[in-house]
């Protein structure tokens, strides 16, 4: 196990260099497009105006409520998605890198996780602007967003430590992770509101991805978290670096024999 | 003190069939009895002991297969022995691959940083780096064009230019001076004896005699995992030539 904290640690030091990569990874992104970031700003706020539009008249809910409480669901979800697709794919993604530089897996788990944070408070931000426009108001409470992302960027960087090893030893991991993460979006509250759950509402309560989201959701909504979403979710966080250290405690000197 | 010391290392890998890497038949197999199926293991090293130590600038030279670079990754720290010891001493840089960090899309001149910082350099050799790389490479206007822009000569002079600005106590590299025009070869040469000069220790894998002869002072010949005959350029690479008439398993058998 101190073998794990070693290595951890060994990525953790080198942050100019993982922070280096993820920042060009933004740069690239947005590189040849002529709106540059805002394009990819504009096909979430798009597909946001759209959805919260129809499903407002679906679940019969005022679009002024509605279209916030499906934004922030949904880009809190888009968050935890990311870092989990980008987990399922780090090791076989870095294969050049593993297998040629004595790069420990939490070098790339910090490249992901502040990759998928920039991108987060890029969208947030642009997002925050246009619901202003549609004349939603927020409340100081809404700064509490930062650390709810932070929250889920650090499970992010552990599911990396996580999945990305198993991932590459069993390539079948992988599509079973997208299957299930697909699944989970149609049992989470982010369409739908957690009272819609009615006598199912154990689906909502032993979700947790709900809890994660609502770090998100509420404080955007002008109200703080309940704290038992923040009690779940810091449990989740350390279940998963306990799991995590295992992970690169079992693994770490066999990754690279994987890819 | 820089130095690398192989304590008895023995290295084996797995190598895992189709059903070996799906986990539903890996856990099926388990309860059906049957623990791990699909896969194999390969030695690629056998009890290999060597010490290397300050001032040495050691040539690995052998077939494709005999270990060599399965010898440069565990020195670099990228493999770990199945039995044995590795020790490595002082700052290493681990020139195996080619290319890394490198994108096509950004500049010649964008594309020094990232490179340099995975082979783990420090900011102020970066700084000095980005000063000096654009004149050594002649590329002219074109180190600010996207890389993508550029003729494989032109890549690989900024790629050489860029692994040998890292300087390291330890320099581990497999073999990769290639390409470019006659004029390339002899300037890097130049550049690379200086590199090689600044080190502490140095270990290469090459299949040109005439690198190996300039470069180095030991050479270490090896055969089908095993270290064949350790000793002066001249002395092994004589022996290495003979040997290379006869089928591996002779020499491996001789060792």
């Amino acid at each position: 196990m101190g073998g794990a904290v070693l290595d951890l640690w060994r990525g953790v030091v080198r942050w100019r260099d993982w922070s280096k990569m993820a920042i060009q990874d933004i740069d690239l992104r947005y590189r040849r497009s002529l709106f540059g970031p805002f394009w990819i700003s504009a096909s979430v706020v798009a597909l946001i105006l759209s959805l919260a539009y129809l499903y407002s008249a679906i679940f019969k809910q005022p679009f002024e409520t509605y279209l916030p409480y499906l934004a922030f669901g949904y880009m809190a979800w888009a968050l935890i998605l990311g870092v989990v697709s980008d987990s399922a794919t780090s090791a076989l993604e870095h294969e050049g890198y593993l297998r040629n530089l004595p790069l420990p897996l939490s070098f790339i788990a910090g490249r992901i996780a502040l990759r998928n944070a920039i991108i987060f408070l890029h969208n947030l931000v642009a997002v925050s602007v246009i619901l202003y426009l549609f004349g939603h108001r927020y409340e100081v409470v809404a700064l509490q967003v930062l650390l709810g992302a932070w929250l889920i960027i650090a499970i992010g960087y552990c599911a990396v430590l996580i999945l990305g090893p198993v991932c590459a030893r069993f390539r079948d991991v992988q599509q079973l992770v997208m299957s299930a993460m697909q699944l989970v979006f149609f049992l989470t509250p982010i369409f739908w509101m957690p009272e819609h759950a009615g006598p199912r509402s154990v689906f909502v309560e032993a979700n947790p991805f709900y809890h994660l989201i609502e770090l998100v959701r509420a404080p955007m909504l002008g109200a703080p978290a309940d704290l038992r979403h923040w009690i779940f979710s810091f449990w989740i966080l350390g279940a998963a670096f306990v799991m995590a250290l295992v992970s690169v405690s079992l693994t770490r000197r066999r990754v690279a024999l994987w890819i | 003190m820089p130095s690398i010391i192989f304590d008895d290392v023995t290295f084996s890998y797995p190598v895992f069939d189709l059903t070996g890497r799906s986990v539903k038949v890996s856990l099926m197999k388990r309860f059906g009895g049957n623990r791990m199926g699909g896969v194999a293991y390969v030695t690629a090293l056998s009890q290999v002991s060597l010490e290397i130590s300050e001032g040495d600038r050691v040539g690995l030279i052998g077939r494709n297969g005999a270990g060599k670079s399965t010898m440069l990754r565990l020195m670099a720290g990228l493999l770990h022995p199945t039995h044995g010891k590795v020790k490595i001493e002082g700052r290493l840089v681990p020139l195996i691959a080619k290319g890394l960090g490198l994108h096509p899309e950004l500049s010649g001149y964008e594309n020094i940083e990232l490179p340099m910082r995975l082979l783990g350099a420090k900011s102020t050799e970066i700084h000095a780096a980005k000063k000096e790389i654009p004149q050594w490479t002649d590329l002219g206007e074109f180190i600010h064009l996207p890389l993508r822009t550029y003729s494989d000569g032109m890549r690989a002079r900024l790629l050489f230019a860029i692994c040998t600005a890292v300087r390291g106590d330890v320099l581990v590299m497999d073999e990769w001076l290639s390409a470019g025009d006659a004029d390339f070869v002899s300037k890097a040469e130049q550049r690379l004896r200086d590199m090689v000069s600044d080190a502490g220790v140095v270990v290469l894998s090459s299949h040109s005699m005439d690198l190996i002869r300039s470069l180095c002072n030991v050479v270490v010949w090896m055969e089908e995992g095993r270290v064949v005959l350790v000793g002066d350029a001249d002395t092994v690479i004589r022996a290495y030539l003979i040997g290379m008439q006869k089928p591996p398993s002779a020499t491996a058998a001789a060792a």
